[in-house]
């Protein structure tokens, strides 16, 4: 039997009642309740959902041009890049480093028109000027972390990693503080009824 | 203006009482026939409302179990439960009010007049402490909801929704920029929602700002500090239902100051008493509560300026008995609400006096920005001076249009013993002329010494009359005696809001649940949260489970998790160059497949951290960390980086990598059966690494010996954590595989005598000086520390770390004395029962002098001494043996 792949949330989402499903070796929620009523929640005002299981690389060194397009610039020499897994990685340059950080992070995609208020509760990270596919390092519910914006078609949406050690703290806290919101989490099916990847 | 047309009902002292939107507590209240509100700090007289505003302390409750509330400021919500303060039995009947008659025995200072002796106050601090004070604090759990933080950012900061904020926010948004407006208020406008004469709320102003885009607007939210960088500090109350205070940040390019004057009493005798009233707080009962304030009353103004006053009373059907100027007041009686107001030239019969008092500039923040206060004769008020480029004030807070209410400094000032100044710690004129005349005539000591402006109100109401008291008994002038300085935060902010919601940031390992499964008792370790033993059915206490475990891996074989190890990734062609400019060790001829341990030391040769370095290659390492130091490794590494152009790159995997020490004579048997990596100890020597797949999970595997015995150290990835873990444990089962905790691995590496860096040295130590000589290689090329350590080789430390076995059965705990021919020599720095020993080990610091092999050192225990010898070897298969079966 192969290794079961576990977030850190995996736990807590077992006791919200999640039904899980293999994803790339990753045991993860498809829904919580019904993934049109996620999906719903999301789109009229936020909603959470723990995609740990993205692969994650940690690239150093002078870049090539092809790299800005590709990843989260994080400093002059310093780049992140996200994929689904299972999606094609760049072509990296034997001038770079490139470690695969993938298990060093819990990472949640906080996502909605009101995700920008909750953010707000969560980070000094200047929200307003946080623009689509910008990136910014700052302390998230407070622990060292990267907030990556990449939106759903029109919907606001924010990749939020923290140290995977501090994942279980930071989603607590971020459903706190979405609590005035009725923030919700949301699986991996939700995404389908409203066109985003997996 | 707020709909007064639906009711609910809250409870002031247990009792229902009726109260409309759009109400405070103290507006409803009052409204139900409510005069006095509180009582007196030291004096516990009957005080009612004063302000309407959140100025004065005159208003303050507990309201849900916090206390010291403004109700006057709180707005009402339904099935609050609001309780009064600081009297017994009751507001109407205190019997602490007796001690009026004991304030020849309180003058001013009268703390440093009595209590000359230390133990006079030490006798007196419990009794003071009991009647002292307002509000009382909620029981720790109770009385506290949640709290909020946000962070907000803004180009233009405007603080106040009055005329001058609204009108200043447009202008700006219509030139936009982005702007954040601050009010404190439940709905905008400022003093226009209650001063009919200024032409009411600005309506359309107010809609036309909320539909411009980039325009903010935060209600019922006060500022209450500026900070370096316009960092504003503001507190919003219920920002819903959820949540009681949020603390906002907002960071602004500009501030524009637009907060207003309020208005102040002045003194006179009884000028305390509930029924005497600022006009403003007449105001605001009239026009925002619809409240008629009193029956009869008398308006206290100098020239026209009780005229507005005066009308808004006859409009509310108040008969206005007289209008007489401030110098012609001599005093308010009454006991417990005023019912006469002396005059020079009569008496009037009243039960609501209102007084037009001088208005001073809620410039707190603009004194915060780095304005000088300067004294304005013709506005009667200390305006700001000299701002800085990036904040500005408008309207009333400049002080413009203000004209004074009374002469400054006082010409006529009656000196009475209950003509209050500073009403919330019932400072007298009498008081501060009494305190001038013993020495302490500038407002900053005069202050100190009278404690003027020290209380709830923070100098708001007393500030101004108290420098005109000043003033006047010293001869200056207003603007040479001056102000106390304004700190934020002011007003004041709950020690709720600052802390924010109950999160503290909790590390887990990635085998957090199966320890909960297995009885974990947990430790805290920084924010790590780890097992320090297992509750088990055998095991009776901590003692039992610990020696269990300890037997478990001396005999067979254990499991720990160490996951919270830090762990570096460092790759580069010029890594091995790095770590050897920083560790101590060689590690450039390193072979890929071994192990090696070091530390880092800083340029005094002072011992940082230690830990393993693997070579997975030619250009990569694995670094390991002691638990928590992570940080500050990575950092020295960058830091030593630095400038050198060196091809190197580190990353942390510390929250990536699960990793367990599976320990024991059997733990070869237990991971064979997970894995086809060779572990004999020929293939697989002690201090070797090699990179496999156990239970088909991609792992690094280190043979090191922490606790003493065969062992592997597993790394691999934090998602395979409960996997990985429980076919460890099902591998072990037959031979009764233990996991054990933080307690058993502490006495398993004590035995070893393996010293912990930052438990068994500190700040002072170097190798030398801890006996791990054998870690610095001197014949290295420069390392950092290695100048230092050069010179401190061969020369005899003061303090050596020894090694010592008890002589009686006595445990000693870590940190105890030690002693020799009865002086103080050392101390423990790790200590615990031996089972193989039979008696207690550990490690101490001792003089050198007296830390020869063989020798006898005493050790404070249970009150007593006892004694130990000194042993330079491990307790523990002192030749390795077992780690290199």
């Amino acid at each position: 039997m192969a290794a079961v792949r576990q977030s850190p949330l995996f736990h807590t989402h077992e006791q919200a009642g999640a039904s899980f499903v293999d994803h790339h070796g990753w045991r993860v929620p498809a829904y919580f309740t019904f993934a049109q009523k996620e999906a719903e929640q999301l789109a009229k005002s936020v909603a959470v959902s723990d995609v740990s299981w993205m692969v994650k690389l940690d690239v150093k060194g002078q870049p090539p041009e092809t790299l800005d397009r590709a990843g989260w610039r994080l400093g002059p020499q310093h780049f992140l890049i996200t994929r689904p897994p299972g999606a094609q990685l760049p072509d990296f340059t034997p001038t770079l480093s490139v470690t695969d950080v993938t298990s060093v992070y819990a990472q949640f995609l906080l996502a909605g028109p009101r995700s920008r208020d909750v953010l707000r509760k969560l980070t000094s990270l200047n929200v307003a000027t946080l623009v689509n596919l910008a990136c910014g390092q700052a302390s998230v519910a407070h622990v060292p972390g990267k907030v990556l914006r990449e939106d759903i078609g029109d919907i606001p949406a924010f990749h939020i990693l923290v140290s995977r050690e501090y994942g279980e703290s930071a989603w607590e806290a971020i459903l706190h503080a979405g609590h005035e919101f009725h923030i919700a989490p949301f699986g991996l099916k939700a995404l389908e009824f409203l066109g985003g990847r997996a | 203006m707020a709909d007064g047309s639906r009711k609910f009902t809250f409870e002031f002292d247990g009792k229902p009482v009726e109260a409309r939107d759009g109400d405070t507590v103290a507006s409803a209240l009052y409204r139900a026939g409510r005069r006095i509100f509180t009582r007196s700090f030291k004096y516990h007289r009957p005080r009612g409302l004063l302000c309407m505003a959140g100025k004065c302390p005159n208003c303050l409750v507990n309201v849900d179990g916090t206390p010291n509330v403004r109700s006057c400021v709180t707005p009402v919500r339904d099935g609050m439960q609001v309780r009064h303060q600081n009297a017994f039995p009751s507001l109407e009947s205190d019997w602490l009010s007796g001690v009026q008659r004991f304030d020849w025995l309180m003058p001013v200072g009268w703390y440093y007049k009595t209590m000359t002796h230390e133990w006079s106050w030490h006798a007196a601090e419990p009794y003071i402490r009991k009647v002292a004070g307002l509000g009382v604090a909620p029981e720790p759990g109770k009385g506290s909801t949640d709290y909020e933080h946000e962070w907000r950012h803004a180009e233009v900061a405007v603080i106040g929704g009055g005329p001058a904020g609204l009108q200043a926010a447009f202008e700006l948004a219509q030139g936009g920029a982005q702007v954040t407006v601050v009010d404190d208020q439940i709905e905008l406008g400022g003093h226009r929602r209650y001063r009919k004469a200024a032409g009411g709320i600005p309506s359309q102003l107010i809609a036309e700002l909320r539909s411009m885009p980039g325009v903010e607007i935060i209600s019922r939210a006060y500022c209450f500090g500026l900070y370096e960088g316009n960092l504003l500090g503001i507190v919003q109350a219920n920002p819903h239902a959820g949540a009681i205070e949020r603390l906002i940040h907002l960071r602004a390019k500009r501030v524009v100051i637009a907060a207003g004057a309020y208005e102040v009493p002045f003194p006179f005798e009884n000028n305390d008493l509930p029924g005497i009233m600022l006009s403003t707080a007449v105001q605001r009962l009239i026009r925002l509560h619809q409240i008629k304030p009193g029956n009869r009353a008398v308006v206290v103004a100098n020239g026209s300026q009780g005229d507005e006053v005066t009308a808004d009373l006859r409009e509310a059907g108040v008969e206005v008995a007289g209008a007489i100027t401030p110098d012609q007041v001599l005093s308010a009686l009454g006991s417990s609400h005023v019912t006469t107001l002396r005059a020079r030239h009569g008496e009037f019969a009243c039960d609501l006096v209102v007084i037009c008092g001088p208005r001073v500039p809620d410039g707190g923040l603009l004194h915060q920005a780095g304005a000088r206060m300067a004294w304005n004769e013709e506005r009667g008020a200390f305006l700001s001076l000299g701002l800085p480029a990036n904040v500005s004030a408008v309207g009333e807070v400049t002080g413009a249009w203000l004209v004074p209410a009374i002469p400054l400094p006082p010409q006529d000032l009656a000196f009475h013993k209950r003509s209050f100044v500073c009403l919330c710690n019932d400072v007298s004129t009498v008081d501060l002329r009494d305190a001038i005349q013993e020495g302490f005539d500038q407002i900053e000591t005069l202050k100190r010494y009278t404690t003027l402006t020290m209380g709830p109100c923070q100098g708001r109401m007393c500030q101004l009359s108290g420098i005109g008291v000043c003033a006047r008994e010293t001869g200056r002038s207003m603007g040479e005696t001056g102000v106390t300085t304004s700190r934020p935060p002011n007003p004041s902010v709950s020690l709720g809001a600052l802390a924010g919601p109950r999160h503290h940031p909790t590390r887990r390992t990635p085998m957090h649940y199966a320890h909960e499964e297995s009885g974990a008792v947990w430790m805290d370790m920084g924010e790590w949260k780890r097992p320090r033993y297992y509750k088990t059915a055998s095991s009776s206490d901590e003692r039992a489970s610990v020696e269990e475990e300890y037997r478990a891996v001396r005999e067979r074989v254990g499991l720990i998790d160490v996951s919270t190890l830090g762990k570096l990734d460092v790759k580069g062609q010029d890594a091995g160059k790095l770590l050897d400019k920083v560790y101590t060790n060689r590690f450039s001829d390193l072979k890929p497949g071994r192990v090696r341990y070091s530390v880092l030391c800083d340029e005094a040769g002072i011992m940082l951290d230690d830990g393993t370095i693997s070579r997975l290659d030619e250009n990569h390492y694995f670094i390991t960390t002691t638990t928590g130091n992570l940080d500050f490794v990575q950092q020295w590494l960058e830091w030593w980086l630095v400038g050198t152009g060196w091809d190197v790159h580190i990353t942390n995997l510390t929250g990536g990598r699960a990793a367990v020490n599976l320990a024991g004579p059997k733990a070869r048997d237990v991971l064979q059966a997970l894995t086809a990596c060779d572990l004999s100890t020929k293939a697989f020597p002690y201090m070797a690494c090699r990179e496999a797949d156990v239970a088909e999970v991609p792992a690094l595997l280190m043979r090191i010996g922490f606790v003493g015995e065969t062992g592997w150290e597993i790394h691999f990835p934090a998602e395979y954590g409960e996997h990985l873990w429980k076919k460890l444990l099902d591998a072990g089962k037959l031979l009764n595989i233990r996991p054990f905790g933080v307690e058993a691995q502490r006495l398993l590496r004590l035995e070893k005598r393996h010293v912990i860096v930052g438990v068994d040295t500190d700040a002072l130590s170097s190798p030398y000086d801890a006996g791990m000589a054998w870690v610095a290689k001197l014949d290295k090329i420069d390392f950092i520390g290695r100048n230092a350590l050069s010179r401190l080789s061969g020369t005899t430390p003061p303090q050596s770390l020894i090694g010592f076995i008890m002589n009686e059965d006595a445990i000693p705990q870590d940190g105890a004395a030690i002693l020799v021919n009865g002086t103080l020599a050392g101390r423990v720095t790790s200590s615990r029962y031996s089972p193989h020993q039979g008696k207690a080990v550990g490690l101490a610091w001792v003089a050198s002098a007296s830390a020869r092999e063989g020798a006898e050192i005493e050790i404070r225990v249970n009150g007593g001494t006892a004694r130990a010898r000194i042993v330079p070897d491990a307790f523990y298969d002192p030749s390795g043996d077992r780690l290199r079966m």
